[in-house]
Order: C-alpha cells, then sequence, then structure tokens
C-alpha cells in the first residue's frame, strides 16, 4: 500500500532545487489578498511587517524547528480587527524536488496554527511530457474531442506527491514565531 | 462557457500527507469558497481521525487499545472500516487493513506505540466491528486505513459540496480523484516508475479514479516506494504494474487499485461486481482493460 499522511516527519533534509526543463503545469489557487481574506475574515487591516532575520536568528531557527533556513527575509502581515490584534499572516515558499510551492501560514494571537492555504503550485518536471517519444492515446471512453497537451489536464502516476515540505516549512515558521514574531 | 452567474474556485491544501486541491462551481465566489471551506473540513476530520502516525487518531486508539477492549470511534471511521471489511471479503482477504505491521518492518510506517507486536497469524478478520462504532481485535494486529481513507475522504467532500449546491465540483487527494456534474475531466494516466510511456489519458465525468502502482522507482523512492502487500499470502504484489480504477465511489476506486494489482483473474469479477473499470499498465503487455467495459 502507499505511504501513509506524515504529520510531523522525522528526518529534516535540504530542499533541492530543480534546474532544467521549466514547468510543465502550474496553478495559481489564490491571490495574498484573497487568502488573506479566506483565513481572517472578520479582519480589518493587514500590516506589513516583514522580518529580515539576522544570521543568529536564522542559526537559531534552524536549530529550533530542525529545518534548514534559506531566506534571510519573510513576508509577515500583522492581523487585526480595529485595534484587536488577531494574529500573523506569512506567505512563504518551499521547493521540492518535483515542486515550487508558494503558500500561506495563518497564525492565530497565541500562535496556534489557524489556517493553511497553498497560493500557487508549480511542477518542474516537464521533460517527459515534452519529450516527442511521449506516445499519448485514448483508453476507455472518449467524447472525440481533440487530443491536445491541455493545461488543465491531471496527471496521475501511481504515486502520492508528498506534502512533507509544507510540514517541514510550519515547523520553520513555527520556530520564526516564537523566536522572532513574538517578541 | 462561464455564465455570469457562475463562479469557478480552485484552492488547494496540505492534508492527508498529500496535496487535496477541490474546484466549484456555484452561484458566486462566496458561495462557492464557503463550501470549498465545508469540504476541506472533511478531509481534515479523516486526516485527524484515521492517521495512523497522530497519536490521538482512532486508527492509534485502536492500535494501542482494542485488543484489550471495545474502544469507541468516530462513526466516519468505523464507516471506512465497513467498506474495508466488505472489500477484504470479496477479495479473500488481497486487500487487508492489517497489513501495517508488514509496512513497519519494512520502515515505511513508524512503529505504532501499543503494547504488542503482531504475529503471523492476525488478518482484516480479528478485527470485529460491534454495536455502537466499537472496535475490538481478537488477534495483535495493527491497522492502517491509508489504501482507503484517502479515497473515502475524497467521496465526503464531494458530497459535501453537492450538498451545499455546488453545481459542478472536482476533488483531488494525491491522484484520488472524483468528479461530480456534467464537466468531463482529464486525467493523463503517466506510469513513470513502471516505464516511461506511453502515457494514456481516461476522461471522468460523475465518477471516480484511483491508481497505484508496486513498482519501486530508485531514482525517487519518495514518490514511489513501490511497496503493495498481498493481505492474505503477505508478498508484495504488482512490482511491474500501473493499476487504475474507475468506480463511482473513490473509497471504492482507491481500495480495488490493490485488490487488482494482486489478483489476476479475480480481479475482473470483483471490478464488475462494483460497476467498475481498471487500466492496466504492465511493461510487457501495455495498456489493457479490466471489468466493465468503458
Amino acid at each position: 500500500m502507499r505511504r501513509r499522511w506524515p504529520v510531523l516527519p522525522l528526518l529534516s533534509t535540504a530542499a533541492v532545487v530543480v534546474v532544467g526543463p521549466g514547468p510543465a503545469h502550474a496553478v495559481q489557487y489564490l491571490t495574498v489578498e484573497q487568502a488573506q481574506r479566506l483565513c481572517f475574515a472578520e479582519a480589518t487591516a493587514f500590516e506589513p511587517a516583514d522580518v529580515k532575520l539576522t544570521r543568529e536568528q536564522m542559526r537559531a531557527i534552524e536549530k529550533d524547528s530542525r529545518v534548514d533556513v534559506r531566506e534571510a527575509t519573510e513576508k509577515v502581515w500583522r492581523v487585526l480587527k480595529g485595534t484587536t490584534f488577531l494574529g500573523w499572516f506569512i506567505e512563504d515558499e518551499v521547493v521540492g524536488k518535483h515542486e515550487f510551492i508558494t503558500w500561506a501560514l495563518a497564525l492565530n494571537a497565541d500562535g496556534a496554527v489557524r489556517q493553511i492555504e497553498i497560493l500557487d503550485y508549480r511542477e518542474t518536471y516537464g521533460h517527459e511530457i515534452r519529450d516527442p517519444k511521449w506516445r499519448e492515446q485514448f483508453v476507455g471512453k472518449t467524447h472525440g474531442a481533440p487530443l491536445k497537451l491541455d493545461a488543465d489536464i491531471k496527471n496521475i502516476s501511481g504515486a502520492t506527491l508528498s506534502s512533507r515540505h509544507i510540514a517541514e516549512g510550519v515547523r520553520r515558521l513555527l520556530s520564526l514565531h516564537a523566536l522572532v514574531l513574538k517578541r | 462557457m462561464r455564465s455570469s452567474s457562475n463562479a469557478d474556485v480552485r484552492r488547494c491544501r496540505p492534508l492527508l500527507g498529500t496535496f487535496v486541491e477541490m474546484g466549484a462551481t456555484h452561484t458566486s465566489t462566496l458561495e462557492a469558497h464557503r463550501a470549498i471551506d465545508a469540504a476541506f473540513d472533511e478531509v481534515a476530520l479523516v486526516h485527524r481521525r484515521m492517521s495512523f502516525h497522530d497519536p490521538e487518531s482512532d486508527v492509534s486508539r485502536l492500535n494501542r487499545q482494542a485488543l484489550d477492549r471495545a474502544v469507541d470511534v468516530h462513526p466516519s471511521t468505523f464507516e471506512v472500516l465497513r467498506w474495508a471489511r466488505t472489500i477484504s471479503e470479496v477479495s479473500d482477504g488481497c486487500f487487508d487493513v492489517t497489513v501495517a505491521v508488514e509496512l513497519v518492518r519494512r520502515g515505511m510506517l513508524p512503529r505504532p506505540s501499543s503494547p504488542y507486536e503482531p504475529n503471523a497469524d492476525g488478518s482484516w478478520r480479528d478485527v470485529e466491528l460491534l454495536d455502537d462504532h466499537r472496535v475490538r481485535f481478537h488477534r495483535p494486529v495493527w491497522i492502517d486505513l491509508g489504501g482507503i481513507a484517502k479515497g473515502y475522504a475524497v467521496d465526503r467532500a464531494v458530497e459535501r459540496l453537492g450538498a451545499l449546491k455546488a453545481t459542478r465540483a472536482s476533488v483531488n487527494a494525491g491522484g484520488d480523484l472524483r468528479v461530480m456534474g456534467s464537466a468531463i475531466e482529464r486525467v493523463r494516466l503517466r506510469p513513470v516508475a513502471v516505464s516511461d510511456r506511453p502515457a494514456a489519458i481516461v476522461e471522468l465525468s460523475n465518477g471516480s479514479l484511483a491508481s497505484s502502482s508496486g513498482a519501486e522507482d530508485r531514482r525517487d523512492p519518495e514518490r514511489f516506494p513501490g511497496l503493495h502487500m498481498h493481505g492474505a499470502h503477505r508478498r508484495r504484489v504488482g512490482s511491474r504494474t500501473f493499476v487504475c480504477v474507475m468506480a463511482q465511489r473513490c473509497v471504492i476506486a482507491d481500495a480495488l487499485t490493490k485488490v487488482v494489482l494482486g489478483t489476476r483473474s479475480r480481479g475482473a469479477a470483483i471490478l464488475r461486481q462494483y460497476g467498475a473499470t481498471a487500466h492496466v499498465y504492465t511493461a510487457r503487455s501495455g495498456w489493457r482493460t479490466v471489468g466493465v467495459a468503458p
């Protein structure tokens, strides 16, 4: 059977940037503004509060979360309803072996995870599809429509794309909150 | 064409260890988002209750306590266990949620916190489903619902989207996919760990699709661990095979992929029993279709 859902992976490994063919498949789900509204429907203000981490802070977050910190800047907003502090909204990126993902983490005022949304998803292994050796054929019932490389077509490979990098990203941002934002 | 009174929304969240993507068409963007929020809650519930990794899940509590006494589980967990039992019965144990112990031994799952170590005698027959959503083990077994719960979560999400009046919906949990409404989804089947080509395209409307491969890809073991165990003889199956099953319900499609990988001629009869079709690829024979003619 397939691998089950790892909630907290035991090991943190450095993400690998794939160099080579461009994205074969990209979806934008939400803009930052849309995600902010979905995560905090009652908010009246999102105050930019970007963070520029010092070398020491980056090391401290890595030690605390056991995840590599690749970027020194983090896009952060303080979320308010009038003068009441509701929590934090953080836009982040993770890079996996096959995917490049922009995502958002919403935290309540106490630092608890409120919501996670994927904003933008890019797959980075297009070489198979562009390879002219790749014959494609319809199997099963079809509706006679001509076959073309539809951007929206779903690729199914019998494997499950792991969301491990997002789980690591959550750990890294929770450390950012504990060690930097909360202070 | 998109009519002016309809809004299409597509969202994605990390759940069940993968990415769950949902699309819905509704009368307004706000209504579409509301319906999708509720559908994500359904998937989150399955994640919480049926995770093998989370010590507070129903599955973990069963693996800890159900040998000692009957354990209460959430009605949704009970429903998945009932589906699992049905598929185990019709497949003579090819599908078996107690193969968890083999996956733990091979390092695919962490050892659960459990006072015992399962022995070779236990099987799905030792998981008794009692009244009031209580479950009892009769032998030391560990269960894992990873081979069926994702499909079930997809069903619940699509049903919720329908109940909240979405006119079109699609839910894709890492390749376990169900669509509702008139739209036709095209799915490219790429058995990349079995062979680099050819791909095939299937079309899906008002139904479900799930796929599995027993093939291991050493270059990418995280995505292609290639471990499917036959429940009865506990050996690896389908190591050179890719299977895609199309059925009305995703829970059936998900579970039957393992049955088709593990059974040869009997698989076709089981597929027909559920009105399901399988597209099977092997490097030697290419594509063939089994079960109900598409």
